[in-house]
């Protein structure tokens, strides 16, 4: 009686097995915005929760992530200035109540 | 907000302290002002340019001036807000610990909570030093953070607060199963549309009252951007069932946007001293699930734009200086309870609408301010819904209208939860709009007059049509859809009849066989004359004809676009113009007495003696007609020139005289060539047989 050799099969298997596996993470893996990072305090120490280094901290984002990006740059945006760059007491003569252009500066 | 110099503590409503955590309501998780605001800025340095932690901690006795910024303030042990970069980049942002660790007044550690690195346990605002512990799964062995940050931010992350804003005002939402949007449903986030620079400013529309960086307004991606050139692989829509001076008219959003399903704020009242939102009516609370359909702005762009029209109510002072000055929530909030059981609606939106309610207010706050060294005199002012209230000198209500900076008309812009084109105003035909009772000619918002009067209820034609009602009965009937075609088939008939009827055909018949030569063996010169007024009149006609029916497949068969139809009937128009000119003037010998005889005009004008001038009459006719055609096209074409209500009377002159021109056209050619078949060899071949 002939023996059925099913090593070609299991090979087949095999690697579509494979490929379903690993077809996946490559379809999902994406390239990280940011690398792994310290955070750090405002006074710029680095703050490692592993080892208990400034563990009872908050970080500071103006020096976390501005290590890499441009702190004072971006909170120039509007979003975080909402009208605080231009406030001053004489804004607006006719509407003494108003302070600026933007949200921050009005009743 | 608070000035930064101040006399007394009176001036001081909000320092930017107190502003941080203002409105806040913790119970139903409304965050105050400082949620939203995403730190830096003047959440982080005062008005000078000093960080608020470290500038108190080294001039403690600050807090004791009238300094705007630090009076009665606790930013030595609050922390200032760095701006929170994990806001808008960190999918599944905790914004409710965010706000739960503002009014704990932990400012320094509500990034970090509302991050998930770790958790803050201990309040400022309990007199506690916060503790930290770190989330040390998002570590690696070396310390160092392992975190996604998504760029650019996820909608979810924007949605935090505008979704909450938005809500409010305008009553839209995004990522919402129930008040969808077509481009979220096809996987557009908020950046495609407002993309960012790197200084983090926005692409932005410009929102009706908002004036934050109004010079960043309109550098957003609108949707003819994208529908016009297929940018993002939007889809370029015909419209080529719209007639093109409503594209001309309205916002897409008009059409695209007809019905928001959540209750927005209808209005705001703060006669509490505290700013209490209502519903849309209907909607049991704002966000809850209720379809309305919005109201209707017309913007500076001279276009017509859906907003949520919101009525604010307000109290005034008007003082020595003649300036209405807006009260301190405070300030309302001391007279407020003094009325507040004898209210007549304790329920009712606003809450002071009758005018004992007003009185009892009104005399309250007179009480109330009287010691208030804010204002040199005490007199206090209600506005609402157009109008204000008063007391005069013997303590009675005055009503007037209101033509203070208060009355100015608040309405918010809708611009999101775009429906699906099945569904927009239209999609059903004409009828969708052009039909009674129809919410968009129900729904004509009030204006404001140019002369600072208070908003109007006003007609729809009236909008358009400024104040004389013959012009919107007219425009009326030029536009009922429903009365159009009796109205047009009633005229037609009637001028043919009187044209056809009117002229004797028997003595006609032997008129044109007893004729002068002359006149019946048209030149060379004549028939091509004739031949091209017949030819281009047609053109006219027709082209006339799918403009006033709005024939679409007719337009589809014959043209390129409706444009290419217009600027055929207006190169012809002028070309018959033209051609009728030449006409006359090789007609002049013929018919002395239609254009030199007063009594034959006479006898035009008014119709009398048409029969036995019938040839007379009707050759004067066209040329009447003509010129007005003429004239009326002619401005017509530089319609952008005038008002709405000049080119509406023109429009409707110029479709009424083409009616009876048509009419007398047909009535022409049946009298010519149906009734005396002979006639046409007679004329054209110069023989009768």
């Amino acid at each position: 009686m002939e023996r059925i050799n099913y090593s070609f099969q299991v090979k087949i298997l095999a690697i579509l097995v494979a490929v379903f596996f690993t077809w996946q993470p490559i379809s999902q893996a994406k390239i990280r915005a940011c690398p792994p990072m310290y955070l750090r305090t405002q006074e710029g120490k680095i703050i490692n929760p592993v080892s208990g280094e400034n563990a009872d901290r908050p970080y500071s984002t103006r020096q976390t992530c501005g290590k890499c990006h441009d702190y004072n740059m971006i909170t120039k945006g509007y979003h975080f200035q909402q009208g605080w760059d231009r406030i001053r007491d004489d804004f607006d003569k006719e509407m003494p109540w108003v302070l600026s252009d933007g949200m921050m500066g009005k009743q | 907000m608070a000035k930064k110099k101040n006399d007394y503590p009176e001036e001081i409503d909000l320092t930017s302290f107190a502003w941080v955590n203002a409105g806040s309501i913790p119970q139903k998780h409304k965050p105050g002002c400082g949620g939203c605001h995403p730190g830096g800025g003047g959440l982080e340095f005062d008005r000078d340019g000093n960080r608020y932690d470290k500038y108190l901690a080294a001039n403690p006795e600050i807090r004791n001036t009238l300094d705007g910024d630090y009076y009665k303030s606790l930013w030595d042990k609050t922390g200032v807000i760095e701006a929170d970069c994990f806001l808008c980049h960190l999918p599944g942002y905790n914004f409710s610990e965010r706000n739960h660790q503002l009014n704990a007044l932990n400012f320094r550690w509500a990034a970090l909570a509302g991050s998930g690195i770790g958790q803050v346990i201990g309040s400022v605002n309990n007199d506690e030093t916060p503790r930290v512990i770190y989330n040390k799964r998002l570590f690696n062995a070396d310390g160092k953070l392992v975190i996604d940050i998504s760029y650019p931010p996820k909608s979810d992350n924007c949605v935090n607060c505008h979704g909450l804003a938005d809500l409010i005002k305008r009553g839209f939402s995004w990522n919402d199963r129930i008040n969808h949007d077509v481009h979220n449903l096809q996987g557009l986030e908020c950046t495609h549309c407002h993309p960012g620079n790197p200084e983090h400013n926005f692409a932005k529309g410009d929102e009706n009252l908002s004036t934050v960086r109004d010079d960043l307004d309109n550098t957003m991606l609108r949707c003819r951007d994208c529908h016009y050139n297929g940018v993002m692989a939007a889809p370029i829509p015909k419209h080529d069932k719209v007639r093109p001076n409503h594209l001309e008219k309205f916002a897409c959003e008009v059409c695209h946007i007809p019905a928001v399903h959540r209750a927005a704020a209808q209005g705001l009242d703060v006669s509490t001293g505290e700013v209490l939102n209502y519903p849309t009516p209907g909607g049991k609370k704002i966000g809850s699930r209720i379809t309305w359909r919005p109201a209707f702005h017309r913007g500076e762009d001279g276009k017509l734009w859906p907003v949520n029209q919101f009525e604010a109510n307000l109290y005034t002072n008007l003082d020595e200086d003649g300036i209405y000055y807006p009260l301190f929530a405070h300030e309302m909030g001391q007279a407020y309870p003094r009325i507040k059981d004898r209210l007549s609606d304790q329920e009712g939106h606003p809450l002071i609408d009758t005018e004992n309610d007003i009185l009892l207010m009104l005399t309250a706050l007179k009480e109330t301010l009287t010691e208030n060294p804010r204002f040199e005199t005490v007199r206090p002012y209600y506005h609402m819904s157009g109008y204000c209230y008063h007391l005069n000198a013997k303590s009675r209500v005055v009503k007037e209208r209101d033509y203070t900076w208060v009355a100015e008309s608040d309405a918010f812009n809708i611009s999101h939860n775009v429906a699906p084109t099945r569904m927009t105003l239209g999609s059903n035909g004409c009828g969708d709009c052009h039909n009674e009772n129809t919410h968009i000619f129900e729904s004509w918002i009030a204006q404001q007059y140019p002369d600072g009067a208070g908003p109007h209820e006003i007609s729809p034609q009236k909008l358009f049509l400024g104040k004389r009602p013959w012009t919107c009965y007219l425009n009326q009937l030029h536009k009922h859809n429903k009365l159009k075609p009796y109205v047009i088939t009633l005229i037609v008939l009637f001028v043919f009849f009187l044209s056809f009827f009117n002229s004797d055909q028997a003595k006609m018949l032997k008129e044109i066989y007893g004729m002068p030569r002359d006149f019946i063996f048209l030149r060379i010169a004549d028939r091509w004359v004739h031949f091209f007024r017949i030819l281009s009149f047609s053109v006219l006609a027709f082209t006339g004809y799918i403009f006033l029916y709005n024939n679409m497949i007719l337009l589809d068969i014959f043209f390129n676009s409706l444009e290419s139809a217009i600027i055929l009937h207006w190169g012809v128009g002028i070309f018959f113009m033209a051609i009728s000119l030449v006409s006359v003037l090789l007609c002049r010998k013929k018919f002395p007495p239609v254009l030199s005889d007063a009594s034959s005009f006479q006898s035009f004008l008014i119709f009398k003696n048409f029969q036995s001038n019938c040839r007379s009459v009707f050759i004067g006719t066209t040329i009447w007609l003509s010129l007005i055609m003429g004239i009326t096209g002619v401005l017509l074409i530089f319609r952008d020139h005038f008002d709405a209500e000049t080119n509406y009377i023109l429009a409707i002159i110029h479709g009424f005289f083409a009616i009876i021109f048509v009419a007398l056209i047909i009535s022409h050619i049946c009298t010519t060539l149906m009734s005396n078949p002979v006639s046409w060899r007679v004329w054209m071949n110069q023989k009768d047989k």
